[in-house]
């Protein structure tokens, strides 16, 4: 079976090649400052000019979910991203209300932890539990490890792979150190690891975002579900990279001091899928 | 030369930051995004002797403004995140102190102890210190006016907070770990502690 999967990996790796052939990897930062040339006008420019929104002057939408909408703008001076949680018309108003409320502050408490822990995380300004809004650090500087891997897997062929190794393992260090705190991110994908790396710094820092879904939890059950959920979303989302997250997973293991719980019901998890079966 | 575009730039940047709208000697206002009908200003009043004074005058009402122990204070931002949750609880009618100043003393402190939270960030007894008086509305100076006649001491500009900032004591105050120190710059990491404090 592992033999199989190394077999298509390389065999996307030299598809790769003949369409893009000996271009050099690109280091985060070069990402970062391509996507800051290009991407940056059409999301809102951190919000200065445009208009912005109704019901929150000087702010741009630039995304939304299924939960949340996510804006642009400035804070008391610094750069902010403003997440909007929003009430669903199909729930009965008084559970909504509680619900959405439970969960910004849910957020907000686990973002603390989190960076009680040491996680970096984005850092929150203001919490307005009235309206749902969570104001944060807009991070500047920073790619998601997402667009990262992409653009090092469309250019780069065998050595792909051996670029991308020390990014997964500082991903694996930083999942090891959140679930070492006992904090469940709940929604690990390659999009909510972001890459930050300012101007001074010489390596590219690992910072989780979104801890909408997160939970607070010592059970290796949980934090086993939580590597389950990423490897679903990192291999779904990267074909072919089996390779790479087994980094992840093997440095998760040297970083984490209950590495072994956590690995062994990964297995289960991996055999039954992220419920569990209810018998009895 | 080459120091001199520095200062330049440094002085553009930090009024970009503050979006200021007025500057009077030493005084740096901004009106809060969320709330531009309130307009904040800051002045930094360094060697300060009559502060026992300056608390009673504030306890009596005569002085309308937070008195904040500069040392305490990381950054203005700090401030401004302090006093538009402040200025937000306060239109909501959710304050846990009685006055909107005494509300930006609260949410400066870690706990939520109001009376540890006016010894830590008030104005102190000590013969010398460095405070830093925050005003609200106050678009003619008369409050400044006032306030600048009871306190003595002499104003510096608003930057000089960096190098009266007790780092230790922040550090010490906010039990800050040395994995959350790394997170990132200290004002950050106090400012997320401020507005998560009440997340649970």
């Amino acid at each position: 079976m592992a033999a199989k999967m190394e077999d298509s990996t390389r065999g996307s790796g030299d598809s790769s090649v003949t369409s893009s052939n000996m271009t050099e990897i690109p280091t985060v930062a070069q990402i970062i400052e391509r996507q800051a040339a290009s991407g940056e006008s059409s999301a809102a420019g951190g919000g200065t000019g445009p208009p912005g929104s109704l019901h929150h002057p000087g702010f741009a939408l630039f995304k939304q979910g299924a939960e949340a909408r996510l804006y642009r703008g400035t804070f008391l001076g610094r750069p902010t991203v403003l997440k909007e949680r929003f009430s669903k018309k199909y729930r009965h108003p008084r559970l909504d209300e509680k619900l959405t409320t439970k969960r910004t502050q849910g957020e907000a408490r686990t973002v603390a932890r989190a960076r009680k822990a040491g996680i970096p995380t984005p850092c929150i300004y203001f919490v307005n539990y009235q309206s749902n809004c969570i104001y944060m650090e807009d991070l500047r500087c920073a790619t998601t490890s997402r667009d990262y891997i992409v653009a090092v897997q469309s250019v780069g062929a065998g050595d792909s792979f051996r670029a991308l190794q020390p990014i997964m393992d500082k991903i694996g260090k930083t999942l090891a150190t959140m679930h070492d705190g006992d904090i469940i991110h709940g929604d690990l994908t390659t999009s909510n690891i972001m890459l930050k790396q300012d101007a001074s710094a010489t390596e590219p820092e690992v910072v989780l975002i979104d801890f909408g879904l997160s939970s607070v939890s010592q059970l290796a059950e949980d934090k086993g579900v939580d590597l389950y959920v990423l490897e679903k979303a990192f291999l779904s989302t990267h074909p072919n990279t089996e390779t790479l997250f087994r980094i992840i997973l093997k440095s998760y293991t040297k970083h984490s001091r209950k590495s072994k719980d956590v690995i062994k019901k990964l297995d289960e998890v991996r055999l039954r899928g992220r419920k569990r079966t209810m018998v009895g | 030369m080459f120091d001199m575009t520095m200062l330049l730039l440094l002085l553009l940047l930090s009024s970009y930051d503050y979006n200021i709208r007025s500057v009077h000697t030493m005084e740096v206002s901004t009106t809060l995004d969320l709330y531009p009908d309130t307009t904040v200003s800051m002045v930094l009043f360094s060697g300060v002797t009559n502060g026992s004074e300056v608390r009673k005058k504030i306890m009596d009402g005569t002085i309308e403004a937070a008195v904040i122990n500069a040392q305490m204070i990381c950054d203005p931002f700090q401030v401004l995140v302090a006093v538009n949750k402040a200025v937000h609880l306060d239109k909501l009618d959710k304050k846990k102190t009685k006055t909107v100043f005494g509300e930006i003393l609260f949410n400066l402190s870690p706990g939520n102890n109001i009376l540890a939270a006016y010894q830590k960030f008030g104005v102190q007894d000590a013969e010398r210190q460095d405070v830093l008086v925050v005003l609200l509305n106050d678009l003619q100076g008369q409050q400044l006016q006032q306030v600048s006649n009871i306190i003595q001491g002499t104003r510096i500009p608003l930057e000089s907070l960096r190098d009266i900032r007790d780092e230790q004591q922040i550090i010490k105050l906010f039990k800050i770990s040395e994995a959350e120190r790394r997170v990132g710059r200290l004002e950050d990491v106090v400012v997320c502690r401020m507005a998560t404090k009440d997340a649970g």
